[in-house]
C-alpha cells in the first residue's frame, strides 16, 4: 500500500498523547520527590506543635480539625441550624 | 457505603451490565418462543438480526464482567484503608456475610459469559444455526446468575460499614482458621503440592492425547469419558489452585511465612505477580473446560470440523498457558529454596 | 493470530478512522463533551487521592493521644486536675496540657487558629527551629509574643510592623509581638496557627486557672495506645480520648465519603452524556444508511458492520479518556485542582499554599475508565447493531 493507512496516524496520535503522559509522569515524580522533603518538613511541624489536622479550610471548625472536633452534624451549631459551609461538600462526616 | 466512589463504579458497570443482558434475555425469549430456520419469513429474519444484537450485548457484558471483577477486587483494597482491622482487601471481603458470594459470583460469572460467546462463535459456523435454541435456552439462565451477583454486589456495598471491626488475612487463611484452612488443616502442605503437581501433569497429559486423537480419529466422534475427565479435572485444579495460591504460594511471594493472602500480590509492591498468574490460570481453565464441554456438540449438524478446529485452538492456548501459570506460581517458591532464603 | 485476521482488523480499523474523519464535526462534539466528562472524574479522584496521601504522610507525627473533656455533646475546658489523675497509669510517658481555639477576626472575615503552648519544642540551641522561617519561638516565661504564619502576616496588613492586636470576651485589646514567622514549607499544616504561650492563650481566651482545652498523652510503646486508651476512658468521666491511628484514620474516609456525593454530581453529566452519546449514535441518517448498504453489497458482513461501528466509539473513547486524564492530571498537579480549591477551601479567608502531585495509581485509572468509558461502550452497542442490521436492498 503507498498511502499511509489511516491506522499509523491514529497510532501516531495516540502514541503522542502517551508520550506527553509519559513526559508528564516523569515530572510529576521529580516533584514528588520533592514533596518528600516538604512532607518530613510538615512532620516535624506536626510533631513538635502536637497538631493534628491540615489546615486546608480555616471555615468551619469541623473542616478545619475534622479528626478532634465535632463530627459535621445537621443541627450541630443551634437547633435547626444547617449545614451550610461549602467545604463541607468535601469533607465527610467523621464517624 | 454506598457513596463510596469504588462503590459507584461498581453499581455503574453492574447497571450497564444489566441493562445490556436484559436486552439480550429478550431476544432470547422471542428467539426461544419463535424461533423456526426452515421458514423465510420477515419475523424470522428480524430474529436472525437479533441473534446479533444479543451476541454483541454479552459480549459487552462479559467485558463489563471482567472489570468489575478487577474493580470489586481493587475497590475491596481500597476499603480496606476505611474498614478497622482490614489490613488488605480479604479483610474488606470478609467484613460481612455477602462479600465472598459477591466475588465467587463474579469469578464464575465471567467464565459462563465466556461459555455463552463460545457457543455463539460455534453456531455462526454452521450454515443451519445448531445450537441457536440452546445457546437461547442457556442465555435464559444468566439472566438470575447476574441478578444474583449484583444482589449480593447491592447486599455487600449496604451492609459494609467502617465502624465494623473486621478480620484480615492473616487471621483468615491461618491454618486450621477459616475455610481455606480448614480444607488444607489436616493435609500436610507437600501432599497437597504432589496433588497440585500431579494434577497439572495429568491434566497436560490428558491433553496431549486430546489432541492427537483429534487430530486422527474421525471428527465425528468425540470420546465423552476422556473429555469428561478432563473438564472435571480443569475445574478441580482451578479451585485446587486458587487454595494452592493462597496457603502454600502467598508467603513465598511475601518472604513473609505468616502473611496468606491471594490479594496482596495485585499490587504494586509486589510487582503486580497476581495480574499474571490469576490471567494465565483463568484463561487455561477456560480454554479446558471449553475444549471438553464442546466435544458434546461434535454430532450436530455441519458442526464437525468446526468444533475440531475449536477443540485443537483450545488446547493449544491449554497447552500454553499451564506451563506459564505452573512457572509463575513455581518460581517463587523455587527462587526462595535456590537463594537458601533471603 | 494469523495473519489474515489482522489485515481484517487493520482493514476495518482504516475504514472506521476514515469514516470518523468523514463525519468530523459531530465525532469531535462527542469527544469533546466526553473529555470534559473525564476530565472532572479524574480531577476529582485526583484532588481526594493527592489529599489522602498528604494527610497520610504529614500527619504521622500526630500526638499518640489527645483527651478532650465533653460536655452536652460538645467539647469543652478539661480540668488540670485530671493530669494528676492520669500521670497514675503505667505506660505514659508525658502529659502536656494546652489551650487552643479559634479567633474570629471581624475586620477581614478569617479564623484564625490559636494555640498556647508551656513546653515550646525542642531546638538545637543557635539554630532556629526549623519550622520557622524567620525570628524565634516564644520562651516559657514570656508574654505577649506570638508566632503567626507568613500568609496572616498579610490578611492582618502588618507588613514590617511587629505588633497586632486581638480581641478578648468583653473586647478589652490583647496586643501581641510576632517574634517569629512559620516557614512556608509547613503551610499545610500552619496556614491559619497563632502560636504563643498558654499563658497567653488563657489571657485571651479568659480560661480561667486550673482549665485547658486538652490533654496530650505521649505513650512509651505505641503498641499500648490502645490499652492506656481504655484506662484513660475508666478513670475521667465524660472524656473523649481520640488516638493518631483516629486521626489517620479520619484522614482516610474523610475525602472519600463526600467524594463519592461529589461523583454523584458528576454522575448526572455523565448520564447526561451517554444521552447524547446515544441519540448521536442512533440517529441515522439517509446517507450513512446507503453507506451500509453499500458496505453490505460489497460483501460486509453484519458482524464486520458491529466492528466497524464499535471501533469508531472505542477510538473516540481511547482518545477522549486519555486527553481527560492527562488534562486533569495538570490541573491537580500544576494549578492545585483550581476548579475545585473553591470548593474545598470554602468560605476561608487564609489559603495555604497548596501544592499536589497526584501518584499514578492503577486503581484510579481503572475507576474512572470503567466509571465512564464502559457506559459509553455499553450505549453505543445497540445503535451500532441497529446500524449493522440494515438490509441492503431497503435502502438503496
Amino acid at each position: 500500500m503507498t498511502a499511509i493507512r489511516p491506522a499509523f496516524w491514529a497510532l501516531l496520535a495516540f502514541g503522542s498523547l502517551l508520550l506527553l503522559g509519559g513526559m508528564l509522569f516523569t515530572n510529576i515524580a521529580e516533584r514528588r520527590s520533592a514533596q518528600t522533603q516538604l512532607i518530613s518538613h510538615g512532620q516535624r511541624v506536626v510533631a513538635d506543635l502536637a497538631l493534628s489536622d491540615l489546615a486546608l479550610t480555616s471555615e468551619a471548625r469541623y473542616t478545619r480539625h475534622p479528626a478532634i472536633t465535632d463530627a459535621v452534624v445537621v443541627g450541630m451549631d443551634h437547633p435547626g441550624g444547617l449545614d451550610h459551609f461549602p467545604s463541607t461538600l468535601f469533607f465527610a462526616p467523621v464517624r | 457505603m454506598l457513596l463510596n466512589s469504588w462503590a459507584i463504579a461498581l453499581l455503574v458497570s453492574a447497571a450497564a451490565a444489566f441493562f445490556l443482558l436484559g436486552g439480550a434475555i429478550r431476544t432470547a425469549i422471542r428467539v426461544l418462543f419463535s424461533w423456526a430456520p426452515e421458514q423465510d419469513t420477515a419475523v424470522q429474519i428480524a430474529l436472525e438480526n437479533e441473534t446479533w444484537l444479543a451476541a454483541l450485548l454479552v459480549r459487552y457484558g462479559m467485558v463489563l464482567q471482567l472489570a468489575s471483577l478487577l474493580l470489586l477486587v481493587l475497590a475491596a483494597d481500597s476499603f480496606s484503608h476505611i474498614l478497622i482491622g482490614a489490613m488488605c482487601a480479604t479483610g474488606a471481603f470478609v467484613a460481612n456475610d455477602y462479600g465472598m458470594p459477591a466475588l465467587i459470583f463474579k469469578l464464575f460469572g465471567v467464565f459462563f459469559y465466556g461459555f455463552w460467546l463460545v457457543l455463539h462463535r460455534l453456531d455462526i459456523r454452521s450454515e443451519f444455526l445448531p445450537l441457536t435454541r440452546i445457546k437461547f435456552a442457556y442465555l435464559l439462565l444468566l439472566g438470575p446468575l447476574l441478578c444474583a451477583d449484583i444482589t449480593l454486589l447491592v447486599l455487600y456495598l449496604i451492609n459494609l460499614k467502617p465502624d465494623i471491626i473486621t478480620s484480615c488475612c492473616g487471621v483468615v487463611f491461618a491454618a486450621g482458621g477459616a475455610e481455606d484452612g480448614n480444607l488444607l488443616g489436616p493435609l500436610p502442605t507437600p501432599f497437597v503440592m504432589l496433588l497440585f503437581y500431579s494434577t497439572a501433569a495429568a491434566l497436560v497429559l490428558l491433553a496431549l492425547f486430546l489432541q492427537r486423537s483429534n487430530r486422527t480419529a474421525d471428527p465425528m466422534g468425540g470420546m465423552p469419558v476422556a473429555n469428561f475427565f478432563f473438564g472435571t479435572i480443569c475445574l478441580f485444579f482451578f479451585i485446587l489452585s486458587l487454595v494452592v495460591i493462597t496457603v502454600v504460594i502467598s508467603p513465598y511471594i511475601y518472604a513473609l511465612p505468616s502473611h496468606r493472602c491471594p490479594f496482596d500480590f495485585l499490587r504494586v509492591e509486589y510487582y503486580c505477580v497476581g495480574y499474571p498468574i490469576y490471567l494465565t490460570l483463568m484463561l487455561a481453565t477456560f480454554a479446558g473446560i471449553s475444549c471438553a464441554a464442546t466435544s458434546f456438540l461434535q454430532k450436530l449438524p455441519g458442526l464437525a470440523i468446526p468444533v475440531c478446529r475449536f477443540r485443537q485452538n483450545c488446547l493449544r492456548v491449554f497447552l500454553l498457558l499451564l506451563p506459564v501459570f505452573l512457572a509463575l506460581v513455581s518460581w517463587f517458591p523455587i527462587n526462595y529454596v535456590v537463594k537458601g532464603g533471603e | 493470530m494469523d495473519a489474515p485476521y489482522i489485515g481484517r482488523l487493520l482493514n476495518i480499523l482504516d475504514y472506521a478512522l476514515s469514516s470518523l474523519r468523514r463525519k468530523l464535526l459531530k465525532n469531535f462534539g462527542v469527544f469533546t463533551v466526553f473529555s470534559v466528562v473525564i476530565f472532572l472524574f479524574s480531577s476529582f479522584q485526583l484532588t481526594s487521592r493527592a489529599l489522602t496521601e498528604i494527610a497520610r504522610q504529614t500527619l504521622t507525627t500526630a500526638p499518640d493521644i489527645t483527651v478532650q473533656q465533653m460536655s452536652a455533646g460538645r467539647q469543652s475546658s478539661i480540668p488540670l486536675a485530671a493530669k494528676e489523675q492520669l500521670a497514675a497509669i503505667f505506660g505514659i510517658k508525658k502529659i502536656d496540657a494546652r489551650i487552643w481555639g479559634y479567633y474570629f477576626d471581624e475586620s477581614n472575615g478569617a479564623n484564625y487558629t490559636v494555640i498556647g503552648m508551656d513546653t515550646m519544642p525542642d531546638h538545637a540551641p543557635g539554630s532556629p527551629w526549623p519550622g520557622l522561617s524567620e525570628g524565634r519561638l516564644p520562651t516559657a516565661g514570656e508574654t505577649g509574643k506570638a508566632v503567626i504564619s507568613a500568609e496572616m502576616r498579610r490578611q492582618l496588613q502588618l507588613g514590617e510592623r511587629k505588633f497586632f492586636s486581638l480581641f478578648r470576651p468583653d473586647l478589652s485589646l490583647a496586643s501581641f509581638e510576632t517574634v517569629g514567622i512559620f516557614s512556608k514549607d509547613s503551610d499545610l499544616v500552619t496556614a491559619d496557627l497563632i502560636l504563643m504561650t498558654m499563658g497567653d492563650a488563657r489571657n485571651l481566651f479568659a480560661i480561667p486557672d486550673g482549665l485547658a482545652t486538652d490533654l496530650l498523652v505521649q505513650v512509651g510503646n505505641p503498641l499500648e495506645i490502645d490499652t492506656i486508651t481504655g484506662k484513660i476512658r475508666d478513670k475521667l468521666a465524660g472524656v473523649r480520648v481520640i488516638t493518631r491511628a483516629q486521626i489517620q484514620k479520619t484522614y482516610e474516609v474523610v475525602f472519600s465519603w463526600r467524594s463519592g456525593l461529589g461523583t454523584i454530581c458528576l454522575l448526572t453529566a455523565l448520564v447526561s452524556f451517554v444521552i447524547l452519546a446515544w441519540d448521536k449514535a442512533s440517529g441515522l441518517s439517509q446517507s450513512e444508511l446507503r453507506e451500509v448498504g453499500i458496505l453490505k453489497i460489497l460483501g460486509w458482513q453484519t458482524g464486520d458492520i458491529m466492528l466497524l461501528r464499535f471501533f469508531e466509539s472505542a477510538t473516540v473513547a481511547l482518545f477522549a479518556f486519555l486527553t481527560g486524564w492527562l488534562l486533569a492530571w495538570v490541573h491537580v498537579g500544576y494549578f492545585a485542582g483550581a476548579l475545585f480549591r473553591p470548593i474545598f477551601l470554602g468560605w476561608s479567608v487564609l489559603r495555604p499554599d497548596l501544592a499536589m502531585v497526584p501518584p499514578l495509581v492503577f486503581s484510579d485509572v481503572l475507576l474512572v475508565f470503567s466509571i465512564s468509558v464502559l457506559p459509553y461502550l455499553c450505549a453505543t452497542a445497540v445503535p451500532a447493531w441497529r446500524a449493522a442490521v440494515v438490509r441492503a436492498d431497503s435502502v438503496l
